[in-house]
């Protein structure tokens, strides 16, 4: 009886999380005409996929959305290398300033954002990477957060390991792709989700560097729907809901690594 | 040998995953990266390069002007390149880039309430070219309404040119307020004042069913509206901060309880300012009128047309007999920056986009509903045709009407945090006569609007004195 009573609050739970999908869902099959007349959903008759033609006539999106994968695909699989290989020797070397280092590196992490456009925007432009998909990779190849996931993961395997490959012969950097690495699979899976998520939505900075709108990323493509007198509401949920689809299908498709990287420790084996 | 057998494709991909050090996910990303990267390698951007760079904010802007760049590049053999960027963007990029003084673009379009943000510093650090010299040799500035250019003007210096004056009208749904007022013999002109209004449209109003006004009490939006049409703003020409004065207490005191009072006292209400549910408050007449500057009136043509033909635009009831029927709400400047390449080129597209041909306004007009400040364009048939959807008015001489008229709007650095403040004190002066209804609610508007306004002078009080330092 109690574990219905659970399930039941669950499910309701999880009904009224659904509810914004549904609503972006329901809209994005609304015409224009119909958007404020019916809040939920309009007769069956009246539902259009005029808003998804729109979208690939009107504007350019798929190109924007091979921008993003190139972006997110280029930065996550960067940043996994250079987090990784940052925690890797934070966890497993010892040497002059690593507290000075990781202490840097955590006061990094408090700088908000925004106080650094301006700066920032001078060294990409300084490096003639204004208006390129570089200019949105570069900045983004190490992760702090990241380094500091790798590290603690890593903390746990333990040195003999490492040795007895050292004594077999294996190099430093073989010890991390041979050894560390599998053991630290699944903090991979959730960070390249995590990684990913926060590169596909990013908006602030490709906004600001971004110029060409062949260049842009889907959430800036989709802003330009915005405007100030304006606003096409149905092929902007159109368009929200196609970019919401490679972030759900990526999140099933890694699920049990997402999963297990997020509980890896919170049951002692 | 058996175990070979069962080696199958299946089976011996599954193992390389297994074997992979960094398992699945990385894989899957860097494939979609990869095919990506391969679909942007065969269609590659194409290079430009153009003689001048102008940033936007609206897409209906941009369309226009990348129209009238090609005209512009036909008569003078030089090109602009017209980028349309997201309205919240726009300023964090001009101010990355004004601050790093990379990449400026040689004109840009701002909106009225950031404008101010850019006009501070020393005057020749300002981003933006003094344009009052080339209004004045161009005999421009006959043209314009000279309110239209306060909300611009800094220390003398105008920095930015204005596209549009955005009066202020009230939209009301003449199928329900007309027939009802033709019975007692008076007509929507007639009201002259609010009193007049609510008194005469008072047997329309049933509480949580009908509404003679939709005003929003949490934004500043619809109080800037009241405020500017008694003659108030919340900074002063002089860049004094105002927010706090005699005019705003009585504006505050007047306005909060028209939505704040209970069952029929109770005349005006909001579904929100810019979300479905504004439209819907209005078709279903949840409210019977709204604050209606020109561009809204384009908003609501889109997103209700079930109202075609029901809607009708008449001056604002003014706050006293003779007062003022109208103001103002929102705006867009055209600046060019310091910086520009060649800034004699700038202003010469800038002059054929805001200040060319009658008919060029008129194609705006139609399309935006948007008033232009350059009165010669005001002829264009644009502005005189009847609207069918707005009951047969000819829309554009119901705003021209009162054009001239348009109270100043004066920009400064700190308006967003007045405007923020100001927000937090109408929120609370809302709660105030909630829960104590009009017993000492003066005193308390009066408190809370020099609360909120210190705040904000503290902050001025930070600024060096650019002036001085000049």
């Amino acid at each position: 009886m109690r574990r219905m009573v659970v399930y039941t609050l669950l499910v309701l739970f999880a009904l009224l999380c659904l509810v914004p999908i549904a609503w972006l869902a329901a809209s994005a099959f609304k015409a224009n005409a119909d958007f404020h007349v019916y809040p939920v959903l309009p007769p069956v008759d009246r539902l259009t996929l005029a808003n998804f033609t729109s979208l690939f006539t009107q504007m350019p999106f798929l190109r924007f959305m091979m921008n993003s994968f190139f972006v997110a695909g280029a930065t996550v699989i960067l940043q996994l290398f250079f987090s990784s290989l940052g925690g890797f020797a934070l966890a497993k070397y010892d040497f002059a300033g690593k507290k000075t280092v990781m202490g840097v590196m955590l006061a990094t992490m408090m700088i908000p954002g925004p106080v650094l456009l301006a700066p920032m925007y001078e060294l990409i432009y300084h490096m003639g990477l204004i208006d390129s998909h570089l200019g949105l990779i570069v900045p983004g190849m190490v992760n702090v957060f990241g380094m500091f996931l790798f590290r603690q993961s890593m903390l746990s395997v333990p040195d003999e390991m490492l040795q007895a490959a050292r004594i077999d012969g294996c190099n430093e950097f073989q010890i991390f792709w041979h050894v560390v690495m599998p053991v630290s699979r699944p903090i991979v899976g959730a960070f390249c989700l995590i990684a990913f998520m926060g590169t596909w939505n990013s908006f602030l900075w490709p906004q600001i560097i971004l110029q060409s709108s062949d260049r842009f990323t889907l959430p800036i493509g989709l802003n330009q729907m915005i405007g100030v007198y304006e606003a096409d509401y149905g092929a902007m949920m159109a368009g929200t809901l196609l970019a919401v689809l490679p972030v759900v299908a990526l999140f099933f498709l890694l699920q049990k690594e997402f999963i297990a990287g997020l509980t890896k420790g919170a049951v002692k084996g | 040998m058996q175990a070979q057998a069962v080696d199958t494709a299946p089976g011996r991909l599954r193992r390389w995953l297994d074997e992979l050090p960094v398992g699945l996910a990385p894989l899957l990303i860097a494939a979609t990266g990869l095919i990506a990267g391969l679909y942007l390698l065969v269609h590659p951007v194409p290079g430009q390069r153009a003689d001048l760079t102008m940033w936007v904010f609206g897409a209906l802007h941009a369309d226009a002007y990348q129209a009238a760049a090609g005209s512009f590049a036909a008569d003078t053999d030089r090109t602009v390149d017209v980028q349309l960027i997201n309205y919240n963007a726009v300023n964090q990029k001009l101010r990355s880039a004004l601050w790093a003084a990379v990449n400026v673009p040689d004109l840009v379009e701002i909106e009225k309430s950031a404008a101010g943000g850019f006009f501070r510093g020393p005057l020749d650090k300002v981003g933006f070219l003094d344009l009052k010299p080339y209004l004045e040799r161009d005999a421009i500035l006959d043209r314009v309404p000279a309110h239209a250019l306060a909300a611009y003007t800094d220390r003398g210096a105008v920095f930015g040119v204005p596209h549009d004056i955005h009066p202020v009208l009230l939209a009301y749904r003449a199928d329900i307020i007309d027939p009802y007022l033709a019975r007692r013999g008076l007509r929507m002109e007639d009201l002259a004042t609010w009193d007049d209004y609510f008194r005469e449209l008072r047997g329309l109003l049933v509480p949580d069913e009908r509404y003679l006004l939709q005003i929003e009490y949490g934004d500043a939006w619809a109080f800037q509206i009241f405020l500017m049409q008694r003659g108030g703003g919340i900074f002063g020409p002089d860049g004094r901060l105002r927010m706090d004065d005699d005019i705003a207490v009585a504006t505050m005191t007047w306005m909060i309880p028209l939505v704040a009072e209970s069952g029929d006292r109770k005349v005006a209400e909001s579904l929100g300012n810019w979300d479905p549910s504004f439209y819907r408050g209005f078709i279903e007449g949840y409210y019977i009128a709204a604050l209606c500057p020109d561009w809204r009136s384009s908003q609501i043509q889109t997103f209700a047309k079930e109202l075609h033909g029901k809607l009708r635009v008449a001056p604002l009831p003014a706050p006293v007999p003779g007062g003022l029927r109208t103001s103002q709400m929102g705006g867009t400047m055209l600046g060019i920056a310091r910086a520009a390449k060649d800034p004699e080129l700038a202003w010469r597209f800038a002059k054929s986009i805001y200040y060319g041909s009658p008919e060029q306004h008129g194609r705006l007009f139609r399309t935006t509903n948007i008033l232009t400040p350059d009165r010669r364009a005001w002829s264009d048939p644009a502005y005189h045709e009847p609207r069918p959807y707005w009951s047969g008015q000819a829309l554009g001489e119901q705003f021209i009407a009162v054009a001239d008229e348009v109270p100043p709007f004066y920009s400064s650095g700190f308006l967003p945090s007045a405007q923020a403040k100001l927000n937090e004190a109408i929120v609370s002066c809302y709660s105030r006569y909630r829960s104590h209804g009009a017993d000492g609610f003066e005193a308390y508007v009066r408190q809370r609007l020099t609360s909120a306004a210190d705040y904000v002078r503290r902050q001025m009080a930070r600024e060096p004195d650019w002036d001085a330092e000049e």
